[in-house]
């Protein structure tokens, strides 16, 4: 009984002289090769089969390292499919060979990647973050209040009894927390640069501007931006940047480390997005921090929003749904106050 | 009737390089062995690394016949484990504590020549052609002449040395391998490089002036359409508090980025083209000669459509581009033949491990190639 034919050349691995053989593939898998000097008979068990990559010349090794090289990929392969003697990386060439396989793998990359990116780096790095001792956000701050005086800050020129008012009220917000002792109220003068505004360090030291308490009319007004600030600590949020960033980091590395240097520059782009997405989410966490703090002690929320909307008065000019929002690392004030009146609502 | 065995009877015959592969091709290899390494952690990387040169190697074709990647996925796991393991604690340390790291960097500088040596052996003794292996016979103290001493002196001579060094690098790399028993001869001349890359100063510093013509017109082209004032422009602070002064920034920083990015790519190509085409005209083994045209403009317009391509696709393009630019370097590629190409010999060769050739790569290693 005829079998398959295949045509291809034949190397004897000892010089680089090729010979034009004809091979015919039988079903009981054997194989007879014919060339002008060689007339030889091979058990399909006894030869090595290179996997199909693409289109490309396919190998027959036998024992001795001679080789044939041929062309006729889909004879060859419907004579393995006939024996069962297929390796596991065919299947790999079957996902390979059809653009619907290929459409469903990227959408399944691109899906993936972004809720990995979405939901469960954020989730990961706050599990590992709370696992962690806090003398490592004292690691990350403790020199940073020393650098900002010497390049930012003034000391602050508020009398002391006003200190002595504010800080009562922070007293009052850090009272349960279990670690209060790290908490500390830093007044500055925060001059044209800083001007009004609150921040935290992710030591436990929140640091208020005199200008921020020259621009409140009202003392719930500080309360309500203290609290949002001791909410970032509370929740780890530096720490917890510096975890996701390494991450997000890591997966763009896996996803691009294939693509050659002078596109992965590119690459940076995506990284600096996740940041500032993750940042905002920081915002919205220290947001409802805050607003869940003042509802516990019956400060009405909207001193949070009438707050944030002298701030952006004094900035000037109002960020939201500008271009730009992408690229934002806080969410839009209008949002936090609409936030912040519904937290009244409910 | 065989190409190769016409080629006996004439005296000297030119056979071109071949691509044979498509990007589109290349695209389905490239997402699904993206996505099986996604899956399974980047263990699968190795056969994804394996089945990518496969094709290559498999689609480059000379006299009808292609070459052949040899190399083993289990192996190059085992490699990939081991240099992993290396250099794991030098990134750890960077962040952490950057004086640990040091000693790390150290040892690998040191280690360097004999990361070059194994990486290119390891490399050549994976491909074959004809079924004859090539190999790479260059030997640790040449490349520490060559990766340490000489590397050293480019500081300390300002980079005068530096072409000489990229000379020295290829003369070791090309000239110390093998195809089977026959070696290849490497006679170009340390002068020409030197004249590529004084032509890619040259287009370097004309790139960088008009770059930055250009960006200074176009900063104040786009604010003056978005309605910026000239004096928000020379105001940083007013710039920042106006969000359409702040669009107008992002957008002119894009810019600015891209077109820094651009204007490299003419530097770059005109180094890569004379310098390519100098080593490959002076290469050749058993009297076959290579020759490479390659045209620094049409390698410009290759770059930046590329370049392009991969940005404005988020990275998909990338397939396409590498498999473009690898067909023009082959089929500017040829080798003229004087008698035949069946009379290579082979020679024994012993197994190697892939851990250097994956150092290597963990250390984005230069061969100066």
């Amino acid at each position: 009984m005829p079998g398959m034919r295949i045509h291809g050349r034949y190397f004897d691995g000892k010089t680089s002289a090729a010979q034009a053989v004809e091979v015919e593939l039988f079903d009981n898998g054997w194989l007879h090769m014919e060339g002008a000097t060689h007339s030889v008979d091979h058990r399909v068990a006894d030869i090595q089969i290179s996997p199909r990559v693409g289109n490309t010349q396919r190998r027959l090794r036998f024992a001795d390292g001679s080789v044939i090289e041929t062309p006729d990929n889909d004879v060859l392969d419907a004579w393995l499919t006939k024996g069962g003697a297929h390796g596991l990386q065919h299947q790999v060439f079957h996902l390979e060979r059809q653009w619907s396989y290929a459409l469903l793998a990227l959408l399944a990359i691109a899906v993936g990647t972004w809720a990995f990116i979405q939901y469960g780096v954020p989730a990961l790095a706050q599990r590992i973050a709370m696992h962690l001792p806090t003398s490592l956000d004292d690691r990350l701050g403790r020199e940073s209040l020393e650098l900002l005086d010497e390049k930012l800050f003034k000391p602050t020129q508020l009398p002391a009894a006003q200190q002595q008012a504010i800080r009562n009220d922070f007293n009052r917000i850090i009272a349960d927390l279990p670690d209060k002792q790290r908490y500390r109220l830093e007044f500055r003068t925060g001059g044209k640069v800083i001007g009004a505004n609150a921040f935290a360090l992710p030591s436990g030291i929140v640091v208020m501007t005199d200008e921020l308490v020259a621009l409140s009319d009202n003392p719930n007004e500080l309360i309500a931006v203290l609290a949002h600030e001791v909410g970032h600590v509370v929740n780890r949020h530096a720490l917890r940047m510096v975890l996701q960033s390494s991450a997000s980091a890591l997966v763009m590395f896996g996803l691009l480390g294939d693509v050659s240097s002078m596109s992965s520059m590119v690459a940076n782009m995506p990284v600096l997005l996740t940041q500032a997405k993750y940042s905002r989410s920081n915002e919205i966490e220290a947001d409802n921090y805050a607003f869940d703090w003042l509802e516990a002690h019956s400060i009405a929320p909207h001193y949070f929003a009438d707050m944030l909307e002298r701030l952006e008065k004094q900035h000037g000019g109002d960020n939201e749904s500008s271009a730009l929002s992408y690229f934002a690392t806080h969410p839009a004030t209008k949002e936090r106050m609409r936030r912040a009146q519904q937290s009244r609502a409910k | 009737m065989d190409p190769s065995t016409a080629g006996a009877v004439k005296p000297a015959q030119t056979h071109q390089f071949e691509f044979t592969g498509s990007g589109g091709e290349y695209f389905r290899i490239w997402i699904v062995n993206l996505l099986l390494t996604l899956i399974t952690f980047g263990i699968y990387g190795a056969w994804a690394k394996v089945r990518r040169l496969r094709y290559f190697y498999g689609n480059t074709v000379l006299a009808g016949s292609s070459f052949e990647y040899h190399g083993e996925p289990k192996k190059i796991l085992k490699g990939r484990l081991i240099a992993g393991a290396l250099i794991l604690p030098y990134y750890l340390f960077q962040n952490t504590h950057p004086l640990w790291a040091l000693p790390f960097l150290v040892a690998f500088i040191i280690a360097l020549p004999f990361i070059v040596v194994k990486s290119r052996r390891f490399q050549m003794r994976m491909t074959s052609w004809r079924n004859i292996r090539f190999n790479f016979l260059g030997s640790y103290g040449q490349a520490i002449r060559i990766y340490i001493g000489l590397t050293a002196l480019i500081t300390v001579t300002l980079g005068i040395l530096f072409p000489y060094v990229q000379f020295a690098k290829q003369r070791f790399i090309i000239g110390e391998t093998r195809f089977g028993s026959s070696k290849f001869e490497f006679n170009a001349r340390p002068g020409r490089y030197y004249a590529a890359y004084f032509a890619a100063l040259g287009w370097f510093v004309v790139s960088l002036i008009a770059w930055i013509v250009l960006l200074a017109l176009l900063v104040v082209v786009i604010a003056l359409a978005a309605g910026v004032s000239a004096d928000a422009l020379q105001n940083p602070r007013v710039l920042l508090s106006n969000p359409s002064a702040m669009s107008v920034a992002v957008v002119a920083g894009i810019i600015a980025y891209a077109s820094f990015v651009a204007a490299f790519l003419v530097p770059a190509a005109v180094a890569s083209a004379r310098i390519t085409n100098e080593a490959f005209n002076h290469t050749s083994v058993e009297g076959h000669q290579l020759q490479s045209s390659l045209l620094a403009k049409q390698l410009v317009g290759i770059y930046l459509t590329n370049l392009l391509g991969v940005v404005f696709t988020l990275g998909l393009f990338s397939p396409w581009a590498k498999v473009r630019l690898l067909r023009y370097q082959l089929e500017h590629t040829t080798l003229t033949v004087h008698g035949n190409l069946d009379e290579f010999v082979a020679t024994e060769s012993a197994n190697v491990s892939a851990t250097g050739e994956e150092l290597g790569d963990f250390l984005d290693v230069d061969f100066g190639l």
